[in-house]
């Protein structure tokens, strides 16, 4: 009796443990809205490696994929809400409490780095092996869709070596003496066993090797669209060149775009005027345009300035019959609360790489500019030449220097056509801008500001050359008052006014006391004043 | 950014700063003169005070019989001040002009003191001391040899100070006798009006602050016996016993009613003479006071040590840095950078800068025309010029004189023979 009370008792201790350590669970799931991807990564992030997670980000959202961010620690209770999770890996360590985690759930991963992998391995109980080194230089080998197969040498910090019978394997490493593959895949686990940011061919090999790992299909994913883009094309440029190379465009029947950088002032003077004249031709005959985003020459930009400053350019523009329908800007704004704010007036955005360090940050937790719904092209990667581009998973921009030799550009046309990666047309796309004043919509070939229907093809206007550009002193100077510190200008409007007022004043008084009214005590200063 | 652009924004921030400053003492100056020119100024008093008028006069035979006939005109009663002149060292027939003034005058109390070298000759202070030995009166007046001020000023000066027991010493305003003589004189006229009056006024609008300025003040006596009379040592002493004074929590007044005309330097070179000595006397109160700015117990005082030192660092190198930085580049060597830095805001400041000068002259009679607003365009780009030399050679001469431990030696102004017919001498 003594004993099946015994029984009972120490029965009932194992349920209350077990369903405590339920409770805990649920304790520690953290409430995160469900999205395509987790990023997970190692919780130190050094600049080299933040600078890689924050390349993955990008690719991510490229992609379009909604991303959420987090260290490894802080993905502790939310691997459940994730059917995908990439985690860009470094180190020789992974924390328990996620292996623990991750062998309750059954959610895809792909490790993305040269750190050791093996009690993943384990814990997967996926039979391969796995030895990490430190290296520097690495050859890699990898065929790309329909390429030939790529061979180059990148620099990496850290390699995995994966070793085992993989159901999947694809693409080489070579790291002194020993070879092994790069990608590997079985069952939920992926691995990709080097990654560099700077390095366009690891990057484009991420971006396919995601393209596969999400689709669910047997059939091949879907390919995205490239663009030529003649970029930064500056008004006043010389047209004649410019009616050459669209011409070219027109003959060769390829479809591209131009970016026009952004005009503040002299939007009257007809070398303006006969710029907007050839790029309404480009217009008519397929060129979209773009307009190229302000650049932030200040520590502390304000918002409403830098809209302002677009809505001046959009309207210098579209006043003209040139209707910019995107807006090319940093990639960095995609991070940056600002650049979200500007981009959010732009359906379509088109993002350059720029110098700067990726400015992408953990702590934003997910990729906000998904949830803004842009058609974002990003830039092209490629090996070599420009024209190879190396992207097929998400839309992309060629950008191309109008300035190049005519024929040199007629051959990097033709080699961008007999390229895998499609081109498209722009304007077979929706689009719409909101400026301070304007509102341009372009939906099913037709293109309205504020609601008015515009026509896209070209009927020259007259205007007049002579122009008188006011450049005498008087010109000068008045384009000096306009760069003026307004609030100087203000003050000192404010004074002379005022004083002028208090001239009036004295004057008045002086009047009044010394010649209507005859003051003795003044005799003997009058006196001594004449 | 360039040295260059880090030197042009040092001079835009610090000239803008200050002509602010001027702007604001100037509208401060003007309410207070509008004020003041709808009154006469007079506080009755029931007892007046003994006034004791000291003239230290230097070699002023050119310029003392105006002087002395002038004080002799002032409507404050006759038996309550007395002349004490000090002829100190004169060299010129100064002692045969005031003995000729006193034999005309024998019922006035009118006392000539002739110093020698031994006692005398040590400069404006030094002679101050002296007259201040035989001063009967409660209240002192000071006069310099070459002024004619009107007749209600003394009046004007004594009531308003013995009307408050806050004031320590009531000033009045002095103007330029011999404007019409040279170019150098009608600047100083302008200069005056707008930098010493106009200032002043503002000055004491907002923050009951003045310098005293030399010449045409009244002082309590108790005031100066406590100090223990002028500093010797300054070249300045208006300014250093105006600093003394604040010090004691007394305020300085400026009564712009009351009026004095005072000869000005005719020539260049007297007057560099003369700006020099002012600038060196300036420094060396400066250097003194300085300390005080951060002393929460000088009270007001601090502001105008600021003031000076602004006046006397921040224009002074500003000037210089533009000065040199437009020259450099016409030249070509310079070129500067710097957004904004144009044509425009110095034409901005020029505008503010006659406009302001414009302001002082308006409340004057005579004085608003268009010859003085085209007076006062040459003058910034001419005479405002000059006040940097005399700076620079102040403080050159000030730092040998440190150096080489001088005694510091005392400049008397020369006069000159009053060749301008329009202005009047003789104040009967």
């Amino acid at each position: 009796m003594m004993f099946k009370r015994m029984c009972y008792f120490v029965l009932a201790i194992c349920v209350l443990f077990v369903f405590q350590i339920d409770i805990h669970a649920a304790e520690i799931t953290q409430d995160v809205e469900a999205r395509d991807v987790l990023l997970v990564y190692d919780n130190e992030l050094l600049d080299l490696t933040h600078e890689n997670v924050a390349a993955i980000a990008d690719i991510l959202t490229y992609m379009g994929y909604s991303t959420h961010y987090s260290t490894i620690k802080e993905s502790k209770g939310i691997l459940n809400n994730f059917t995908h999770i990439v985690y860009y890996h470094e180190s020789d360590f992974i924390e328990q409490s996620f292996l623990d985690e991750l062998s309750r759930l059954d959610n895809k991963i792909m490790v993305v780095g040269g750190g050791d992998v093996s009690s993943l391995l384990k814990i997967l109980k996926l039979p391969f092996t796995c030895t990490s080194i430190e290296s520097t230089r690495v050859q890699l080998s990898y065929y790309l869709d329909g390429k030939k197969e790529i061979s180059m040498f990148a620099k990496s910090q850290r390699v995995s070596l994966l070793k085992g019978d993989f159901p999947y394997s694809s693409g080489t490493i070579m790291v002194g003496n020993q070879s092994t593959t790069l990608c590997v895949r079985s069952e939920r686990f992926s691995n990709i066993a080097i990654f560099d940011s700077k390095s366009a061919l690891l990057k484009a090999i991420l971006t396919q090797q995601i393209t596969l790992w999400k689709w669910p299909y047997e059939n091949a994913p879907n390919i995205f669209a490239q663009y030529i883009v003649f970029d930064e094309v500056y008004p006043f440029f010389n047209t004649q060149k410019m009616m050459n190379v669209i011409s070219m465009m027109k003959k060769l029947g390829v479809p591209y775009a131009i970016t026009v950088m952004p005009i503040y002032q002299n939007g009257e003077y007809p070398a303006m005027k006969h710029f907007c004249e050839v790029l309404r031709y480009a217009q008519a005959n397929g060129a979209a345009i773009f307009l190229k985003a302000p650049i932030m020459n200040t520590n502390k930009p304000i918002l409403e300035d830098i809209n302002k400053r677009i809505s001046i350019a959009f309207t210098a523009y579209s006043s003209y019959g040139v209707y910019p329908i995107a807006l090319e800007a940093p990639n960095n704004w995609i991070h940056e609360k600002m650049g979200q704010d500007i981009l959010r007036r732009f359906r379509t955005i088109v993002l350059t790489l720029d110098q700067k360090e990726n400015s992408w940050s953990g702590k934003a937790v997910y990729n906000t500019i998904y949830s803004d719904g842009h058609q974002i092209i990003a830039p092209a990667l490629s090996v070599g030449d420009i024209e190879d581009n190396l992207i097929s998973a998400y839309p992309t921009a060629l950008f191309l220097d109008i300035n190049t030799n005519i024929d040199d550009l007629r051959t990097q046309i033709k080699k961008i056509q007999e390229s895998t990666v499609p081109l498209k047309n722009l304007w077979a796309s929706s689009h719409s801008v909101y400026t301070e004043d304007k509102t341009l919509s372009y939906k099913d070939d037709i293109l309205t500001i504020n609601g008015e229907v515009q026509s896209l093809e070209f009927v020259p206007f007259k205007y007049n050359i002579e122009y008188q550009y006011n450049r005498g002193i008087i010109g000068r100077m008045a384009d000096s008052f306009a760069r003026e510190n307004k609030k100087l200008l203000f003050i000192v409007f404010g004074i002379s006014i005022l004083f002028i007022f208090f001239i009036g004043i004295a004057r008045y008084q002086n009047r009044k006391k010394f010649l209507y009214k005859s003051d003795s005590n003044d005799d003997l200063g009058e006196e001594n004043r004449n | 950014m360039t040295f260059i652009d880090g030197l042009s924004l040092y001079a835009i921030i610090a000239i803008w700063s200050l002509m602010l400053i001027n702007v604001t003492l100037s509208i401060g100056g003007f309410i207070y003169y509008i004020k003041i020119n709808k009154t006469n100024g007079h506080v009755k008093l029931k007892e007046y005070p003994m006034v004791s008028i000291l003239v230290p006069a230097h070699n002023e035979s050119f310029v003392i019989r105006k002087t002395v006939q002038a004080l002799l005109a002032f409507d404050y009663p006759k038996e309550l001040y007395e002349i004490i002149v000090i002829n100190d060292n004169s060299t010129d027939d100064s002692a045969v002009v005031l003995k000729e003034i006193q034999a005309k005058n024998p019922e006035r109390k009118m006392i000539v003191i002739n110093t020698d070298k031994v006692s005398g000759g040590k400069g404006k202070s030094n002679a101050l001391n002296i007259g201040l030995t035989l001063a009967s009166g409660t209240v002192l007046a000071i006069y310099d040899a070459d002024n004619t001020p009107e007749p209600n000023a003394l009046t004007l000066l004594v009531e308003n100070l013995m009307s408050n027991d806050k004031l320590g010493a009531v000033i009045g305003k002095f103007r330029t006798r011999n404007r019409e003589a040279s170019l150098i004189t009608r600047f100083v006229n302008i200069e005056t009006l707008a930098y010493q009056c106009m200032n002043q006024a503002g000055r004491w609008f907002f923050f009951k602050l003045c310098t005293i300025p030399g010449t045409n003040f009244v002082v309590r006596r108790s005031i100066i016996d406590a100090i223990g009379g002028w500093d010797t040592k300054a070249l300045s002493e208006d300014t250093e016993i105006s600093f003394r004074i604040y010090r004691m929590g007394y305020q300085i007044m400026l009564m712009p009613l009351a009026v004095t005309w005072e000869q000005e330097p005719q020539l260049l070179h007297i007057w560099l003479k003369q700006r020099t000595r002012w600038a060196k006397g300036n420094l060396y109160v400066l250097k003194e006071n300085f300390k005080y700015v951060f002393d929460k117990s000088a009270g007001a005082m601090r502001l105008d040590v600021l003031y000076y030192a602004a006046v006397y660092v921040l224009m002074m190198t500003s000037l210089i840095c533009s000065d040199t930085i437009f020259i450099m580049s016409v030249l070509g060597f310079a070129h500067v950078t710097l957004g904004g830095f144009s044509t425009f805001l110095w034409i901005m400041a020029v505008l503010v800068f006659v406009l302001n000068v414009l302001i002082t002259l308006a409340v004057e009679k005579n004085e608003f025309n268009m010859k003085s607003a085209l007076l006062i365009l040459l003058m910034l780009f001419t005479y405002s010029k000059l006040w940097v030399v005399v700076v620079l050679n102040a403080a050159l001469q000030s730092f040998n004189d440190a150096i080489f431990k001088r005694e510091v030696k005392w400049y008397k102004t020369e006069r000159s023979v009053e060749t301008n017919k329009r202005i009047g001498g003789d104040n009967k």
